[in-house]
């Protein structure tokens, strides 16, 4: 028998994987026109790689890996991660103003973890909570979502995250703990407790 | 802000998340592993954070499976009439 997955259908790529495809790149790279660029690549991309499909890969997981080459090689062009570095670099004093105290690192009385409750684990299942990750990662100042993303969504190590896009570890650990105070502190206001 | 025990000489809640992170991946050492087990045994706001820090990243493949299920954003007509029609191009 002939699993669904194991062929491509080109014909119906758009209408199965168009939004799909189109949201992630959207979440990824926060431009309506660099995402619709992306989406139209990797498409295409696909198409003329058709013969290198293997069987024993789904056609959703196949095409998402093309678009995710086709972003992490917009990345590399643009320098996005240079800029997270200056970007981490030229925010640091402010970034600790709004959570930690200066002089000893402590959580600030204003932005202590609070008390999510016993329910937390059941309060994500919930559709809607989904919605809610969205709307804090595009919150999220735009120069640390690639980072967050690789980690949270691709399940990326931080060694292979450092080398494909080509920062320091150091660098890669403050921008991931800094996305993710910012994430926990907006799912906290937006959804557990708000 | 109350004042924790061993203020001096553990460190802070700052360095005690991000470290929390990298223990996430197991990539800490036996020292640093035994520094934030200190820490956390006195801060109830890092122990939270590390909870909660599991908690969303055990959401990870439902997010992403919500993006395939419910796309929030809809790519134009306009632009999956074009793609369609260079795709086409293509197997003629």
């Amino acid at each position: 028998m002939i699993k669904e997955n194991e062929i491509l259908r080109p014909d119906e790529w758009l209408k199965n994987y168009g939004d799909y495809l189109y949201s992630l790149a959207l979440i990824k790279v926060n431009s309506k026109e660099i995402a619709e660029d992306l989406v139209q690549d990797a498409f295409i991309s696909a198409y003329k790689a058709k013969d290198s499909f293997r069987k024993d890969s789904s056609e959703k997981t196949w095409l998402t890996a093309i678009l995710k080459n086709k972003i992490i090689d917009h990345y590399r062009k643009k320098d996005v991660l240079k800029e997270a570095v200056e970007y981490i670099t030229n925010t640091e004093v402010e970034f600790d103003s709004h959570f930690f105290e200066g002089n000893n690192g402590h959580w600030l009385d204003s932005s202590v973890p609070g008390d999510w409750g016993e329910s937390a684990d059941k309060k994500v299942n919930q559709s809607e909570f989904n919605k809610i990750l969205q709307y804090c990662i595009q919150k999220m100042p735009p120069k640390l979502v690639p980072v967050f993303m690789a980690k949270f969504l691709d399940e990326q190590d931080s060694v292979e995250i450092c080398k494909v896009y080509n920062i320091s570890s150091s660098n890669y650990w403050v921008i991931l703990h800094r996305a993710k105070v910012l994430m926990r502190s907006c799912l906290e206001k937006k959804w557990f407790l708000g | 802000m109350k004042i924790y025990p061993f203020k001096k000489t553990v460190f802070n809640c700052k360095q005690a998340t991000l470290l929390s992170l990298q223990k996430e991946e197991g990539t800490i050492s036996v020292k640093e592993r035994l520094k934030l087990f200190y820490h956390l045994l006195y801060c109830k706001y890092c122990k939270r954070f590390v909870k909660q820090s599991s908690i969303i990243n055990a959401k990870n493949t439902d997010f992403s499976n919500s993006l395939f299920t419910h796309p929030p954003h809809l790519l134009s007509p306009q632009k999956k009439e074009l793609i369609q029609q260079q795709i086409d191009t293509l197997e003629q």
